[in-house]
């Protein structure tokens, strides 16, 4: 049953096994399998039940539609935009679709340096497996690879770096290029297609368009959720209590921050919203003699990986793929204003995007502010600025590798280059310096917020334990992108997934003992 | 490079550029007079007052040249969508770009009051600002500006933008 929160005449009190905060990729995950489980499950979701028809393909209908903060939530310096779902199916109805597990040196290392138990890769294994049959998670292939990123293998093969194909989970995907945008050909097998339905089917409630303010507990157990449903224009009119004694919360890495600070859970070791990593990434362009039309086709299908080696300590942590935006992000990206500004929208079907992202080291915060949103402090390092600048300067190369005529890094100032000799050797770190790369010098972007309430068994570094389960609060489940010790270095949805399918053997069994 | 001036976060303008906004208003290069809108545009807004969208209107000028679109009421419309804290500081940055920025230019007139040529530097100043803030507010006008325009078909058929694909969102 859906029940949408402008259709909440009055205040209400619900009873049920578990609450599910949130519907993207842990929470939808979570609400299918406590269902299929037997569980008597109510979600909650603050945005609304969209589907294809919904989906318009114009930037400034559907930013506002799918994103937090109308797709414009920034860190509190204004540094770095940080995208996020909010709509039934969360991040996962306007993400590229992307597929990648885990790497095993990244379990390797919550193993032995965060205390992070039970989840090696084989023990994971089988989840991955499972969650990626469920998905139809495959290989993209070459055939469906569209100009920019034939450039960006090209030039990756003409360097002789690593690279590869990508995989993603689209079903009869008609190569719109309209992803980040919501799918209006139901294409993407995306939490709100694949797993929410699934739950409803087997009996969950979902309360759309309806916010949760605050987890309700007693200092040692959860005790359920209150929320407010929201009227049409989304302003919080009527108090929906939800009493339950096993509470997943799973909106999101910042949300779940965010609402865990609302909710004053215990946190004797401050660990709450510490340790947020973002995967801060920025754009690489190339002017190139023939139309590239990036704008058409799966839009990311290849990848470079010549420059990310994800064991710790490693000094290659940036990862390239290619990053091609419709207008309004494109001229947002694109430098200066005026004439200037309009000679470089003229060359729009001729550039082609790549986008350098980080696995970061450096470590944000995640607070509520007083009106209740999120405060997002993220004073990006001078190593991880360096990162960046390296990414940009291989983009560089790969673009003009692949033929580029020109080059352009869109920083302040923005930095032009036609010579292909100015970005190879020692000559590189002249043209683009590694200051290129800090904040407010160059248009930071975040899709993949993580690591707000870490997973771990030891309390004193760890929000959850290695189960999903708040240290201090029994029968608070966290199993969403919030959970990973450190950044992974690589697209989070099928880990999340993973994770929260894993992990809800844990929700399961608490719930069936309460 | 510019170093990152953390002082004030979460404000385009923090202190140091209140302080010239005031300094501004003391040599009387504040005034919010003289700003002429016709009645009707004027009943239309939501968050600007008449002399904001003049000033924004000057702004989303230069920011096109040689396109055009009402940025000032598409300002209006963004604006009033946002959070109360995002929506006070653009404000304030609109007055600062109008009173104070024209400042650092040895002009004692408001921005709406200078030549193009003018007005395009005091633009460039604040987008390469060694003030880390200024250019994240740079950013954020220009951003409004292009939306305004990037969203319309004849911007898309000017840069060879195809639209979208299906049939409904021709409607
Ligand atoms: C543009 C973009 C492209 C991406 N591309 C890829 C990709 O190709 N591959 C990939 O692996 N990953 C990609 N990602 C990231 C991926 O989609 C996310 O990492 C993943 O969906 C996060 O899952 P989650 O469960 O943590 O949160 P989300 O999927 O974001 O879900 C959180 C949900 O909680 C809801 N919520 C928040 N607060 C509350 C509240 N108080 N009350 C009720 N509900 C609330 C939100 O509305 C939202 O629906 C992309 C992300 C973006 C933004
Ligand atoms: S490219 Fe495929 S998945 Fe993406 S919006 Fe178009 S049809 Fe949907």
């Amino acid at each position: 049953m859906i029940v949408r929160g402008p259709d909440v005449s009055k205040s209400r009190v619900v009873e049920c096994d578990v609450v599910v905060i949130g519907t993207g990729a842990g929470g939808g995950m979570a609400m299918r399998r406590l269902a299929e489980a037997g569980a008597n499950v109510v979600a909650i979701e603050e945005g609304p039940l969209l589907d294809a028809s919904d989906m318009t393909q114009l930037e400034d209908d559907m930013l506002p539609k799918l994103y937090q903060e109308r797709g414009a939530r920034m860190t509190e310096d204004f540094s770095v935009r940080v995208l996020g779902g909010r709509c039934v199916g969360g991040s996962t109805v306007h993400n590229i679709n992307l597929c990648k597990r885990l790497a095993p040196e990244v379990l390797r290392h919550w193993a032995e340096d965060f205390a992070v138990s039970g989840l090696g890769e084989p023990e994971l294994r089988p989840s991955f497996e499972r969650v990626e049959h469920e998905l139809d998670v495959s290989a993209i292939p070459p055939g469906d690879r569209n100009r920019n990123n034939r450039l960006l293998q090209r030039g990756v093969e003409a360097l002789g770096w690593r690279g590869g194909a990508l995989s993603h989970n689209r079903v009869g995907c008609q190569k719109s290029g309209f992803c980040a945008l919501g799918c209006p050909f139901a294409a993407k097998q995306s939490s709100e297609k694949v797993l929410v339905p699934a739950a409803l089917a087997r009996g969950a409630t979902l309360y759309t368009e309806t916010s949760a303010l605050r987890i309700l507990h007693d200092g040692s157990r959860a005790l359920g959720v209150l929320a407010a449903a929201l009227d049409e224009r989304g302003r919080p009119r009527h108090e929906v209590r939800i009493n339950a004694p096993v509470v997943v919360l799973a909106a999101s890495a910042i949300g779940s921050a965010t609402l865990a600070h609302r909710s004053a859970l215990p946190d004797p070791h401050a660990q709450l919203g510490q340790r947020l990593h973002l995967h801060p990434g920025a754009a690489v362009v190339g002017v190139f003699a023939d139309p590239v039309d990036g704008d058409r086709g799966i839009p990311q299908s290849y990848e470079c990986t010549e420059w990310l080696d994800l064991a710790p300590g490693s000094d290659k942590r940036v990862w390239v793929t290619t990053a091609f935006a419709h207008p309004i992000g494109a001229a947002v990206t694109l430098p200066g204003f005026g004439r200037r500004h309009r000679e470089w929208m003229k060359r729009y079907r001729h550039i082609a995007v790549l986008s350098a992202m980080v696995h970061d080291e450096t470590v944000g915060q995640v607070s509520a502010r007083r009106d209740g949103r999120p405060r997002i402090r993220y004073a990006m390092s001078e190593a991880d600025s360096a990162q960046l600048a390296l990414g940009l300067r291989a983009g560089a190369r790969i673009l003009f590798a692949a033929g580029a005529k020109s080059v352009l890094i869109p920083s302040v100032p923005p930095i032009e280059i036609s010579d292909p000799a100015a970005v190879d050797g020692d000559r590189a770190v002249e043209t683009i310096p590694d200051q290129v790369g800090l904040p407010h010098h160059i248009a930071l972007t975040a899709a993949h917020p993580m690591s707000t309430l870490p997973l771990g068994d030891d309390p004193t570094r760890s929000v959850v334990q290695s189960t999903g389960e708040h240290h201090q609060l029994s029968g608070l489940f966290v199993l969403d992108g919030s959970v990973f010790p450190t950044s992974i270095g690589g697209p989070p949805q099928i880990p999340i997934y993973t994770l929260s399918h894993h992990l809800s053997a844990h929700v399961i069994e608490r719930a069936k003992r309460s | 490079m510019a170093p990152v001036l953390d002082r004030s976060r979460r404000r385009f303008l923090g202190w140091a550029g209140l302080g010239t906004l005031g300094l501004a208003a003391a040599i009387g290069a504040v005034r919010s007079t003289g700003y002429e809108l016709h009645p009707e545009t004027l009943a239309r807004l939501r968050v600007l007052s008449a002399w904001q969208y003049v000033v924004m209107h000057a702004i989303g000028r230069r920011m096109l040249e040689p396109e055009t679109a009402d940025v000032a009421a598409f300002a209006d419309e963004y604006l009033s969508g946002l959070p109360e804290l995002e929506r006070t500081e653009l404000v304030k940055l609109i007055a600062f770009i109008e009173h104070v920025a024209p400042l650092w230019h040895g002009h004692l007139r408001r921005f709406t009051d200078l030549d193009d040529d003018e007005q395009d530097t005091v633009l460039e100043t604040l987008e390469h600002s060694a003030i880390a803030q200024l250019r994240a507010g740079f950013a954020a006008i220009k951003a409004m500006s292009m939306m305004a325009y990037y969203r319309l078909p004849r911007a898309w058929e000017a840069i060879g933008y195809r639209g979208p694909v299906s049939p409904r969102s021709l409607k």
